[in-house]
């Protein structure tokens, strides 16, 4: 052999044994992934069954505990009951979220859920302030109850299923972020006999911030006055903007939604302008300006001042402000309207100041649009010492007023606001001046930057 | 005998590689404190993988779906339980969800703003953009705002 032919088969030889070790390492990786992978799928596949069952346990409950509050008729029975079942119909639908089935395919189950909970703990309620269940809301539970049991009979077909291996959870798949639809047939038509179920219960309109009667509300502020025309609403930017800033805006589109709008918007120097103007009435809904503040030269009250300059000029006199949020420069103040020295907080209007020059950058009113009005404000029944009586020695309180606040339900009820000390928070508890029931604890949230409520 | 110690140095190195890629993924860095703090974090996350490119009041649109959501009964009370729902985000579908958001960004401004209130859809609780879209299903919801290159939903 020359050198020659023997440097060759080194070369192949060696080439030879690089190949073979990148293949053994290639083999080695992906059975190492694939392992892995395995893993993780199994891991995954657990959690789903673990909700898939406890959602079929959740729902058997349910469905017993709805049949059982259909008996119950006193007080601590059903507000028991009722705790249950709330709990129940959060956990179910805690469970739900975590099904992979997407969200639409399973929305009235879980608004079922959400009202049944809604609905038990507003029976409670009521029947603890020695109110009597009317028959109407007896046939609302009857109906929920119906709709449980198909529900759940349904779902534990679903279980029976899943135990057979004639199916898999993982059978239902994301087309798209939007729907679902399943690889096996069976799995389909059940959860669309699920959502198509031939029970359908009532509208439930109640006291509960679930209850239907929110999706259609009026606008109290707004509900006489005319409607107006693209136009109009162009000249109600510019008085609101000024005629400066409003040149920066154009017509967009109409929107529609809570309220009807006309829709206006632009690129500034530095960010960008939208405003929505009301068809009823021409008012401005919101308003946002994007512009970065770099700077911060005004006080939180000095901001105050400015907002509720803004606002008397802009038509609405009277705004009291109440909370507030500083950050990136800019303050966000909540004003609410006050009459005869109550303060009205479902009439709520918010501000962003920039902390720089004190200019508008922001502006919400649907809160006023949809419920300002003159009220008439009744006499007391409840003394304010009674008051002060209800919240007991616990809270050290600094202060008491009037006010009216908006429920869950958007009911408004007329209260005595009392604000004070436990330990080292703040606390703003409400009365109902009228009933002396304690209707709203509210946590003041207090930091160098900002005043919130939770 | 040096080449063959090479390649498989080489080939190691890519097998090193491809854990470390698996490692960087799974890396998550930790921001700000407070409840409400950290939901503002999940929300710009959220928003910041389904609408960095729209304009700013496209930003707080998406965000305040995703709060009209947590309160309307056919959705979760959450908005961890909102945007984690499967399918309901592409954010957490694309890993988006895990990119951190400084709190300096126009989209964290935006969800301060939904937040405190701000609500430029109306209500919606769907959006979807229609030069994207091909589900049938979304198109038969009715559309009540057009902000940006997204249609908002009831």
């Amino acid at each position: 052999m020359t050198s020659q032919t023997k440097r060759l088969s080194k070369g192949i030889y060696i080439g030879l044994t690089i190949a073979i070790v990148l293949l053994a390492f290639a083999i080695l990786g992906g059975v190492y992934f694939y392992k892995q992978a395995d893993e993780y799928k199994e891991e995954l596949h657990n959690t789903y069954m673990r909700a898939f069952h406890d959602m079929s346990d959740y729902l058997n409950d349910i469905d017993i505990g709805l049949k059982k509050t259909m008996l119950a008729q006193d007080a601590p029975q059903l507000s028991a009951l009722s705790a249950q079942l709330y709990m129940q119909a959060e956990a179910a639908k805690s469970c739900l979220a975590q099904l992979p089935i997407e969200d639409a395919s399973f929305d009235n189950t879980s608004k079922f859920l959400s009202q049944t909970g809604d609905y038990a703990s507003y029976l409670s309620r009521k029947v603890i302030q020695n109110e009597t269940v009317t028959e109407e809301e007896y046939q609302n539970l009857g109906s929920l109850s119906d709709y449980a049991e198909a529900v759940n009979e349904e779902f534990s077909k679903l279980e029976d299923k899943i135990y057979e291996n004639s199916m898999t959870v993982e059978s239902i798949k994301a087309s798209n972020p939007f729907i679902a639809y399943a690889e096996d047939e069976s799995f389909k038509d059940g959860m669309q006999r699920l959502e198509s179920m031939p029970q359908e219960y009532p509208s439930l309109i109640y006291d509960g911030p679930f209850s239907e009667h929110l999706e259609d509300a009026e606008p109290q502020f707004l509900k006489d006055k005319q409607t107006v025309s693209r136009r109009t609403a162009e000249s109600v930017v510019k008085l609101f903007l000024g005629e400066e800033r409003a040149k920066k805006t154009a017509y967009q589109n109409d929107g529609s939604g809570t309220l009807d709008t006309y829709l206006f918007s632009g690129n500034t120097d530095n960010g960008s302008i939208s405003i929505e103007v009301t068809k009823q009435g021409g008012m401005v809904l919101w308003m946002l300006d994007s512009r970065e503040v770099k700077e911060t030269r005004l006080s939180v009250e000095q901001a105050m001042t400015a907002g509720a300059l803004f606002l008397s000029q802009r038509g609405f006199p009277s705004m009291k402000s109440s909370y507030y949020d500083v950050a990136d420069n800019i303050a966000t103040l909540n004003y609410a309207y006050e009459q005869d020295g109550v303060t009205m907080y479902p009439d709520l209007i918010k501000v962003k100041i920039a902390l720089d020059n004190g200019e508008v950058l922001g502006f919400e009113a649907q809160g006023y649009l949809m419920c300002h009005r003159e009220r008439e404000i009744p006499e007391t029944v409840i003394r304010e010492d009674a008051a002060r009586q209800k919240v007991g020695t616990h809270l050290s309180v600094d202060n008491v007023s009037m006010a009216y606040i908006p429920l869950e339900s958007k009911r408004e009820v007329f209260c005595y606001e009392l604000s004070g000390t436990l330990g080292k928070n703040n606390f703003l508890i409400y009365v109902n001046a009228q009933t002396g029931g304690i209707e709203k604890i509210l946590m003041l949230l207090e930091s160098e930057n900002d005043i919130l409520t939770l | 005998m040096k080449k063959i110690l090479l390649s498989a140095g080489t080939m190691f190195l890519i097998f090193a590689m491809q854990l470390a890629f698996v490692g960087i993924n799974q890396q998550e860095q930790a921001f700000a404190a407070g409840t409400y703090q950290k939901d503002l974090q999940l929300l710009a996350r959220c928003v910041n993988g389904e609408a960095r490119g729209e304009p700013y009041t496209g930003q707080v649109a998406v965000a305040a779906v995703v709060l009209n959501r947590v309160k309307h009964p056919s959705f979760p009370n959450t908005i961890a339980g909102v945007i984690y729902q499967k399918g309901a985000f592409t954010a957490t579908v694309d890993g988006q969800i895990n990119v951190p958001i400084s709190e300096s960004s126009t989209v964290y401004k935006a969800c301060r703003d939904a937040m405190n209130g701000w609500d430029p859809t109306g209500g919606a609780i769907y959006y979807y953009n229609p030069a994207k879209t091909t589900n049938q299903w979304i198109y038969s919801r009715e559309v009540i705002k057009i902000i940006g290159s997204h249609r908002f939903a009831k």
